[in-house]
């Protein structure tokens, strides 16, 4: 356990910024914590998001990406930073069904804990949010082996012919709907 | 008069625009007042990295989430009316994303698109490794065979836009690339593409697509190759076929009269 | 000496071969507002004033017949009936002063006209007029290309002239000088823009309707609806133009034909090949209304690489592609 480190996502366009990115399984106080999250006396903040119907990494790191343009541009859509997060995994626009889809539900049993610019005292007590459940060192293949393809299919809907080998894959199917939500 | 135009704009009134414009405008406007100006493409180096200037924007060669990747950006054109340019600049950034994503619903390949930056009216994908058919031509650096072979590739894609409701809008050779990796035909630059079903509009984007081909080519034969494919690969080939040369036509007709 | 007859105008000019302009008298055969020309009465109007045109040409140019080394006519494009009655009167001359007779091509005119007037080299050029909307480019400079003016941005369904005009009779404007100069006045008073469709077709059809319809409701002024339809019509040809600049890989515009002369639009122009670190050059009504000097010019370079008509052939056409001539003037560099 001590020599888990998290995952440190960086971003081109905000070279002071990151995200530290926890993922878990076996989490049992799913209902604890998100009550806290929305009684908002969670700390520190977090996005707890769900797995599940998550391509890649890329696409978290994205979805990042742009709420951390709306948080710099005074643009937020949602409340919080970390909110805006969790939206931003969405290829609607629709914000309570993005929020619903793509954030932890209160009998998830794995979630991704992200933190924008985690301390590490911050990282610290996002470990011990979920105690018992156990941190995934390789985030990536974590995710990957988590992923509900059928999940992904039902929130993205990529078409049969653009996953073709040749044109392009699910991921580019669901970094482009996320990419170009706002303008769908 | 530019000073007037602005002036002008200020007293303006637009009644004009349809419903759903106006309940995006108001969205905008209420965000606007309090919005920070933040220059992404400055904050990856794009400007360092200029690779061209068209008519419509520059495009900047970037690294985005660590992937090769380019940004077009839209600019002012301080010619027009600000009311006109601001519509004009939206529609056509929107009008790019979609009709990119539509395209490779139906089969054609197109740059990966990463992201739209409404704020800077600016569109992010994959840095497609490759040259412009008209390059290519220009070049002489193609066989007879590999352009009847890509302009039968060209006629395939092109049916399978327009049966699928996507009109291009600018098929130039300018917007056909060759992939580098395998020789595949890369369609890009949407910003003219509407979606229409309207045989009209289908012989529209052939003529454009014929007389982009023959100016850069000096020769009808690879058009030819490109109107077989089309044939054979679109169900509804007649009607563009017989539009298409009324749109010929009407073309000639035109130039008639002083 | 040129003659030009194509549409409303009927017109006589001398030239030199460097360009220098020595006569170039013009008429219009000018309706009352709210109608518009008709080929029998365009060409009955040119008939009544041709030949006191072709004794002013002379007189004012200071030359007499002898002088002259070839006469040349507008071949087409325009409209049927006028363009015969000028082609008439030129062959009667050529049979009593003994003088070859050149066929020229009216947008090829314009152009040629333009360039040595303006001085520009291998422009982009927009020709708008009543009837043609044209954006064309002679060279592309990366490769050798048969000698012709090359049309670009031509499936624009847009007779820009003939949609202001038509707009011009409905609000009851005057002909006089043209209905285009008085939009472009009425225009100045316009405060505030109305949206538009932008198309780049079928704008010439139902738009008229449209813009009248919304005046008729009291939701704007015409003075409005001046202002908007330039600022919308203009936009267009600006980008249709920068469009083909960017294609061509060239810097500079040239504008003719009749509403070249609007000043907004060569504002509009202007900036935007500032913008590309270019140069535009306008040229004003003189040489951008149809003019018989044109004609002429654009006659003599052909005359001079050897190109003659036959008597047989000075017929006109109402079709009259411009990129039907080769250009055999041009020396161009590759």
């Amino acid at each position: 356990m001590s020599s888990f480190a998290p995952t440190v996502l960086k971003f081109e366009a905000f070279p002071d910024r990151n995200l530290t990115v926890i993922l878990f399984k076996d989490v049992t106080n799913a209902k604890d914590v998100l009550d806290k999250l929305l009684a908002r006396t969670l700390e520190p903040e977090v996005a707890l998001v769900n797995p599940r119907p998550i391509q890649s990494l890329f696409a978290l790191r994205l979805a990042a990406h742009k709420a951390l343009a709306s948080r710099e541009r005074n643009a937020l859509t949602t409340r919080t930073l970390h909110s805006e997060l969790v939206y931003n995994l969405s290829a609607s626009k629709h914000i309570t069904e993005g929020l619903r889809r793509f954030g932890m539900d209160d009998a998830s049993d794995v979630v991704l804990a992200c933190r924008f610019d985690a301390s590490d005292a911050d990282a610290a007590a996002m470990l011990a949010m979920f105690p018992g459940a156990v941190p995934v060192n390789d985030v990536e293949d974590g995710m990957a082996a988590l992923r509900d393809d059928a999940l992904v299919k039902k929130y993205y809907k990529p078409g049969e012919l653009e996953c073709k080998e040749g044109i392009g894959s699910v991921e580019d199917a669901v970094m482009s709907r996320i990419g170009a939500r706002d303008v769908l | 008069m530019t000073a007037t135009a602005k002036r002008k704009a200020s007293e303006v009134v637009d009644d004009a625009v349809p419903p759903t414009t106006t309940a995006e405008a108001a969205t905008t406007t209420t965000t606007t007042t309090t919005t920070k100006v933040v220059d992404l493409i400055k904050n990856l180096g794009g400007y360092d990295n200029m690779i061209s200037q068209g008519a419509e924007g520059r495009v900047f060669a970037v690294t985005f989430l660590g992937k090769p990747a380019i940004v077009k950006q839209r600019f002012e054109k301080t010619y027009r009316h600000p009311i006109l340019d601001k519509k004009l600049t939206k529609s056509r950034l929107n009008m790019e994303a979609r009709g990119m994503m539509r395209a490779r619903k139906l089969g054609v390949i197109t740059p990966t698109l990463y992201y739209v930056d409404t704020h800077q009216a600016a569109i992010y994908m994959e840095r497609v490794d490759g040259a412009s058919l008209k390059e290519l031509i220009r070049a002489g650096a193609m066989t007879e065979e590999e352009m009847r072979d890509v302009g039968e590739e060209i006629g395939r894609v092109v049916a399978a836009m327009h049966d699928g409701g996507l009109i291009h809008g600018d098929l130039t050779t300018s917007n056909i690339l060759l992939r580098a990796r395998d020789q595949k035909v890369v369609v890009i630059d949407f910003g003219l593409a509407h979606n229409s079903i309207i045989p009209e509009d289908k012989g529209v984007d052939l003529y454009v697509l014929e007389r982009a081909i023959t100016v850069t080519h000096r020769s009808a034969a690879m058009f030819e190759h490109v109107m077989a494919a089309y044939k054979q690969h679109s169900r509804q080939w007649s009607a563009s076929f017989n539009k298409f040369a009324e749109v010929r036509m009407r073309g000639r007709k035109r130039s008639m009269i002083g | 000496m040129g003659f030009e007859g194509s549409a409303n105008k009927v017109a006589v000019g001398v030239v030199r071969s460097d360009g220098a302009i020595l006569s170039n008298p013009r008429k219009t055969y000018i309706t009352p507002p709210g109608t518009g020309f008709l080929p029998r009465e365009t060409a009955e109007h040119h008939r009544e004033v041709i030949l006191d045109l072709v004794q002013a040409a002379l007189d004012e140019a200071g030359v007499a017949p002898k002088d002259l080394d070839v006469l040349c006519y507008t071949k087409g494009p325009g409209m049927g009936a006028p363009l015969v009655s000028v082609a008439v009167v030129v062959r009667m001359l050529s049979q009593i002063w003994g003088k070859p007779i050149v066929g020229v091509n009216h947008c090829v005119g314009h152009i040629e006209m333009g360039r040595v007037v303006c001085g520009a080299v291998d422009p982009v050029v927009l020709y708008v007029s009543g009837g043609n909307t044209q954006v064309i480019a002679y060279n592309e400079k990366a490769r050798r290309i048969e000698r012709r003016y090359r049309i670009f941005g031509e499936t624009i369904d847009i007779a820009v002239g003939n949609c202001l005009d038509k707009f011009a009779r409905e609000i009851g404007l005057s002909n006089d000088p043209s209905p285009g100069y008085n939009i472009e006045q009425e225009a100045k008073k316009g405060t505030k823009f109305i949206d538009l469709p932008y198309a780049v077709k079928g704008m010439d059809v139902s738009l008229s309707g449209v813009l009248t319809e919304r005046m008729r409701r009291g939701e704007c002024t015409a003075a409005d609806l001046c202002f908007s339809l330039q600022e919308t019509i203009f936009a267009m040809l600006v980008e249709i133009t920068e469009r083909t600049m960017a294609h061509c890989n060239t810097q500079d515009v040239l504008i003719v034909g009749g509403v070249g002369c609007n000043v907004r639009l060569q504002e509009m122009m202007g900036e935007m090949v500032k913008q590309r670190g270019g140069a535009l050059y306008a040229t004003d009504d003189r040489y951008c209304v149809d003019n018989g000097a044109m004609i002429a010019y654009a006659g003599l370079l052909a005359f001079m690489e050897g190109d003659v008509t036959a008597m047989k052939d000075t017929t006109c056409t109402q079709r009259y592609r411009t990129d039907d001539v080769l250009v055999t003037w041009r020396k161009d560099k590759e």
